[in-house]
């Protein structure tokens, strides 16, 4: 029945997005329809989500695994690769969060997009978001997983780039796709290694014979760092994460859904997933233990020095995420899991607290131009009150429960595990500064100069409830796992995490780090207090001390202008040397160009025409000479 | 004699001689449809008797035709891109007046091809290719009011005499190695004595490559592609994307993974080289493009570098992802020109991606056309294009050419940048700068149905990919029978 279910749950959004896409064009539909079938599909998928998952729990632990194939899609000598889906307490647990988050997400946008004139293309490419998403964690082959992969750039690409009038939105946009196609052609190269060593790309054959690639051997190593590639590109890790701030260009409900909660820690899905892998390279898990490390540290400096409200939450996923991507480097998938989860809870909730002031403001997203919020926006206060506590790892919240435990047991990981727990309690710090800041500059002290040209106006109940339910999420969801209490997420997870390595801190580690983490975090939160709450001069007063390297974290490290520089420059470059001087230059000139067809010149055009015709047929024996020489060269080697 | 197995042949000579002499014929302006009839109708019973004929390999002519599931399985593809340009044509003005000509023309280019897919012999398969490259001269150049249109049959007819010169001179060195002109000598000759590394044989190697190559435009012989490509009348261009170099690739399977299997080592460096350079090149010198059909005159030079992947690899698992990629590829690409076409006759410079822009919102339907192709063609799961990357890379790596595999795999990304444009373009807002009132014919059917049925083919190819690579399978199969 699970499967059966499964199927119902991938196909409804799917059928939601058609069902909008293809509404009688004629004008834009009446909204109740609209918003009837694109947040109730999702609300059906949640619903029917939790009885499967309802159902899991009334099994033996070890029978929480369920794979169906509804028919075999290409069978190319003995590798075979069916239409299956799987449902196992892994991808349960994210089936979970994309379906219940997203369907609070997609009722708040019904608000949210209220002014929009596309409404049916925002709840469409939504629920073609969901969908495949839904279809990326319920593969039960790598080909699928792919297929996923591919569509939620699509609609990644599609949604940043929904307001499509606005040329930085489709620019960003573009980047978005580019990076992550980047890492789509380490996928496939991953996934051809598998076909070629295993000659299978089913997860269950895969893990299973896992083994016959040898430990520690390079194609294991190989292949772990191809995967990590897509995994590092989709989850905007250095040094491929400059699109994810970039990608804040799209509507606020998107950033929340996609951009934090769901898409982007796609990659900590894939290495959780494939941990069978990773587990047999160890070169490969440090490899993603530090890249994990290096990007939660520097995301979190450059979120100190961000501007624009949604570019702040944007670097601190980028922050966060690395915090997940060093945990599963560690080995320490459940945690990895865990932050996953309380971190969709949380970070949700704080884009969607800066939806309702954006929204409340008409556009505006520079903290600059904001100021005692707390007196417009109660609800809004009070959400991004709360998220800003659970990220800080305030004690009680959920953060503070999922960061404690990646940090405690990093403690217990080796020594570059203890390294991790350094930058990661340093960095911690950071976090509640800078969220902090946020929170006191956007909604404390007066009102900013001139007030506001737009008169702040609270959120009607769309946006208020699903705000509230994930603030009270981001308060308690953490309460799930509790240090010498309960550990349910990694009970759960263990059917799915059979053979994972076993690493757990002892006692004195678990309470130094949460003594630390909780100094940490108060700590963060008076800095903050202390350099933009209590006085708001000392801010513009301590600007002017350290400007050279402040320019530098406003950019991001500049790192998008040398990635225009050595990647894009390049390619055009060479674009341009290639049509414009070793294609002939008549191709793109003399032939074509404009001024000759206009004049009508056929002395010209004669000219030009046996002088090229020369130049092709020349090329043509040349072409001979060097196949010659490649040849020669080949058979005497 | 066994003249069953050349009925494709046949058939398809007939109905070309009879599409022309039904121009000749004084038959009034009601019958100016007679020879495009005629020539659909000619496809049909092909397409049937290659059906029929599907199945152990016949002979006819004392071998020098032969029908077996690799012949006929490529007989289809040729005949179904002919019967896709035959509807392009419907309002093509380069066929007016004119239209026992072209249609005759493109019928004996078609001939050509079908005589390439099931030669025996290496004076047939010289044969085909001149047969299909005269007829394709003229059609460049059959709009002669347009000096581009006469420029670029020129062009291909003096670089096409060289091709043609090189390829029939490495021919002349294979015989003069093997003795036989016989594909089925030629193997047993190869594969018996230890010819490796023999002079002649390489000379002959090289001049084959380069011939095949230039039919399949393959970097450094593609020069002419882009001009040619963007002269011709569009639907020609569309037929010489899809049907020349489907003929191509099946004078290079013949060759090269059927006759000349025995000397795989000597070839296999040199076909992969070419696939690695055609791809990079292609798609690099298709990311400055403006005009479409010249964009996807770059885009065909760059997807024969990836087709040339499964020719290297040399096996018969290349063979079937070459086969496989042939289906897929003729598919997305008529649709894509298709789209082109259609835009073309409405507007002056239609094939300019600023002609293109907000098509996609004024007929959605164009639009989603051509975002599955091009998004096809750009090897985006899960569609039949990737589906066919998929076995063609997969084949490299099984063979240990992982080097060429990651250069496709690059290849692609990049490839992504272009195609995407054109998806994006589509899509965007008209321009305000546009002309008061954009002109929207009344749909021409046979084009819209080309289009909507190649979109159809390109999804329905990935989704029902397992029996189509069993044929593939067994058509790459029978390429090595005796």
């Amino acid at each position: 029945m699970a499967t059966t279910l499964g199927w119902i749950i991938l196909a409804l959004p799917l059928l939601g997005c058609l069902a909008l896409a293809l509404f009688p064009r004629h004008g834009e539909p009446p909204k109740g329809p609209v918003i009837a079938i694109g947040v109730g599909s999702i609300l059906i998928a949640f619903v029917l989500s939790a009885v499967v998952f309802a159902s899991m729990l009334a099994e033996d632990p070890s029978e929480r695994l369920h794979v169906d194939s509804l028919y075999e899609w290409i069978d190319i000598g003995g590798v075979s690769v069916d239409l299956a889906i799987r449902i196992d307490t892994l991808s349960m647990m994210m089936m979970l969060i994309i379906t219940g988050v997203g369907f609070l997400i997609h009722l708040y946008s019904v608000e949210y997009m209220d002014h929009d004139r596309d409404y049916r293309r925002f709840f469409a490419e939504m629920n073609f978001f969901v969908f495949s998403m839904l279809l990326l964690v319920m593969a039960e082959n790598f080909v699928f997983l792919i297929v996923g992969w591919g569509f939620v750039g699509i609609a990644s690409y599609l949604l940043i780039g929904y307001y499509y009038q606005q040329a930085d939105a489709v620019r960003s946009a573009k980047k978005a796709f580019v990076m992550n196609v980047i890492g789509d052609v380490g996928m496939v190269l991953a996934a051809f290694l598998l076909v070629r060593e295993l000659g299978t790309l089913d997860y269950s054959e895969v893990f299973a014979r896992a083994g016959e690639l040898g430990p520690e051997s390079g194609t294991a190593l190989a292949v772990c760092l191809l995967l990590f590639v897509g995994a590092a590109a989709k989850s905007g890790q250095m040094p491929l994460h400059s699109w994810l701030p970039d990608a804040m260009t799209g509507p606020t409900p998107v950033s929340a859904l996609i951009h934090a909660a769901t898409m982007v820690t796609a990659g900590v899905y894939l290495i959780v997933r494939c941990y069978t892998l990773f587990d047999l390279s160890s070169l490969a898990g440090d490899t993603v233990a530090v890249v994990g490390m290096v990007t939660l540290f520097l995301a979190a400096t450059v979120a100190l020095m961000q501007v624009d409200i949604k570019r702040v939450l944007a670097w601190s996923t980028v922050s966060q995420i690395g915090y997940m991507v060093m945990a599963a480097g560690l080995g320490l998938y459940a945690s990895a899991m865990f932050h996953l989860m309380t971190h969709a809870f949380f970070k949700a909730t704080l884009f969607l607290a800066a939806g309702a002031v954006i929204h409340a403001l008409g556009g505006e997203q520079s903290l600059d131009r904001m100021g005692g919020l707390r007196r417009h926006l109660r609800v809004a206060y009070f959400a991004m009150g709360a998220g800003c506590l659970a990220i800080a790892g305030f004690p009680g919240f959920s953060g503070f429960f999922s960061k404690d435990e990646i940090l405690a047991y990093s403690l217990a990981a080796g020594t570059l595990g203890t390294i991790g727990y350094v930058v990661g309690t340093v960095a911690a710090l950071l976090t509640a500064i800078y969220m902090f800041r946020l929170l006191f500059r956007a909604f404390f002290g007066p009102d900013p100069d001139g007030g506001y040209a737009h008169a702040p106006h609270p959120s009607r109940w769309w946006m208020a409830v699903p705000l509230s339910i994930l603030a009270v999420l981001a308060v308690v969801g953490g309460w799930i796992q509790v240090p010498f209490g309960w550990h349910l997420i990694d009970d759960w997870l263990a059917p799915a995490l059979v053979g994972a390595p076993e690493i757990s801190p002892s006692h004195t580690q678990e309470v130094v780090s949460l003594i630390i983490g909780s100094i940490v975090a108060v700590a963060g939160i008076a800095i903050a207090w202390y350099l933009f709450g209590a006085d708001r001069e000392r801010r513009l007063r301590l600007a002017g001390v350290a400007a050279g390297p402040r320019r530098v974290l406003e950019d991001g490290y500049e790192l998008d202008e040398i990635y225009d520089e050595a990647l894009i420059g390049t390619t055009r470059d060479l674009g341009d040397a290639l049509t414009r001087d070793f294609e002939p230059k008549g191709a793109g000139g003399i032939i074509s160009a404009p001024v000759a067809i206009v004049r009508g010149s056929a002395r010209v055009l004669r000219a030009a025409e046996s002088g090229l015709v020369r130049t092709y047929a020349f090329a043509l024996i040349a072409g001979v000479g060097a196949a010659g020489i490649v040849i020669v060269l080949a058979v005497v080697r | 004699m066994n003249v069953v197995a050349a009925t494709p042949l046949l058939i398809m000579s007939g109905a070309s001689v009879l599409a022309l002499v039904l121009g000749v014929l004084p038959l009034g302006p009601r019958s100016r449809w007679a020879p495009a009839l005629v020539a659909a109708a000619g496809c049909l019973a092909t397409f049937v008797m290659a059906v029929v004929l599907w199945g152990e390999r016949q002979v006819a002519f004392d071998g020098n035709v032969r029908a077996d599931r690799f012949s006929m399985l490529l007989v289809m593809i040729v005949l179904t891109a002919t019967l896709g340009v035959l509807a392009l044509a419907q309002r093509e003005p380069s066929a007016v007046d004119r239209r026992a000509e072209w249609t005759g023309l493109l019928m004996l280019s078609a001939t050509g091809m079908v005589l390439v897919a099931t030669s025996g012999d290496l004076i047939t398969l010289f044969l085909g290719i001149e047969l299909l490259s005269v007829s394709l001269y003229v059609l460049c150049a059959v709009e002669v009011w347009r000096e581009r249109s006469l420029e670029a049959g020129l062009k291909y007819l003096i670089i096409g005499g060289i091709g043609s010169a090189v390829f029939v001179y490495g021919l002349a060195f294979l015989y003069g190695v093997t003795g036989s002109t016989r594909l089925s000598d030629i193997g047993a000759t190869l594969s018996g004595a230890s010819l490796t590394g023999e002079p002649l044989l390489l000379v002959a190697l090289v001049l084959i490559t380069a011939g095949l190559a230039f039919k399949a435009s393959a970097v450094p012989f593609h020069m002419w592609t882009p001009d040619v490509y963007e002269g011709a009348p569009s639907p020609v261009t569309a037929f010489m994307a899809t049907g020349t170099k489907t003929a191509a690739f099946a004078g290079f399977m013949l060759m090269f993974t059927g006759a000349m299997t025995g000397v795989e080592s000597d070839w296999r460096t040199l076909v992969a080289a070419v696939a690695a350079v055609t791809i990079l090149v292609g798609n690099i010198a298709a990311l400055l493009q403006t005009n479409v059909k010249r964009l996807l005159a770059y885009s065909a030079i760059a997807q024969a570098g990836y087709l040339l992947i499964g020719i290297a690899v040399g096996s018969i698992q290349g063979a079937e992802a070459v086969l496989y990629y042939l289906c897929a590829y003729t598919a997305m690409t008529l649709a894509a020109f298709a789209i082109v076409i259609i835009r073309e006759r409405e507007v002056e410079n239609g094939d300019t991606l600023a002609a293109l822009t907000g098509y996609g919102r004024v007929r959605p339907w164009a639009g989603v056309v051509m975002t599955i192709a091009v998004l096809s063609l750009a090897g985006f799961p899960p569609l039949s294009g990737f589906v066919g990357k998929f076995l063609l890379f997969g084949a490299a790596v099984e063979d240990g050419m992982t080097w060429l595999a990651i250069v496709g795999a690059v290849g692609s990304a990049i490839s992504l940048a272009y195609y995407l444009r054109i998806a994006v373009v589509m899509w965007s807002p008209v321009p305000d700068s546009e002309p008061a009132g954009r002109k929207l014919l009344r749909m021409p059917l046979a084009g819209a149905g080309v289009a909507v049925a190649s979109t159809v083919a390109v999804v329905g190819l990935a989704i029902f990919a397992s029996p189509l690579i069993r044929m593939c399978r067994a058509a790459a199969e029978s390429l090595l029978a005796p």
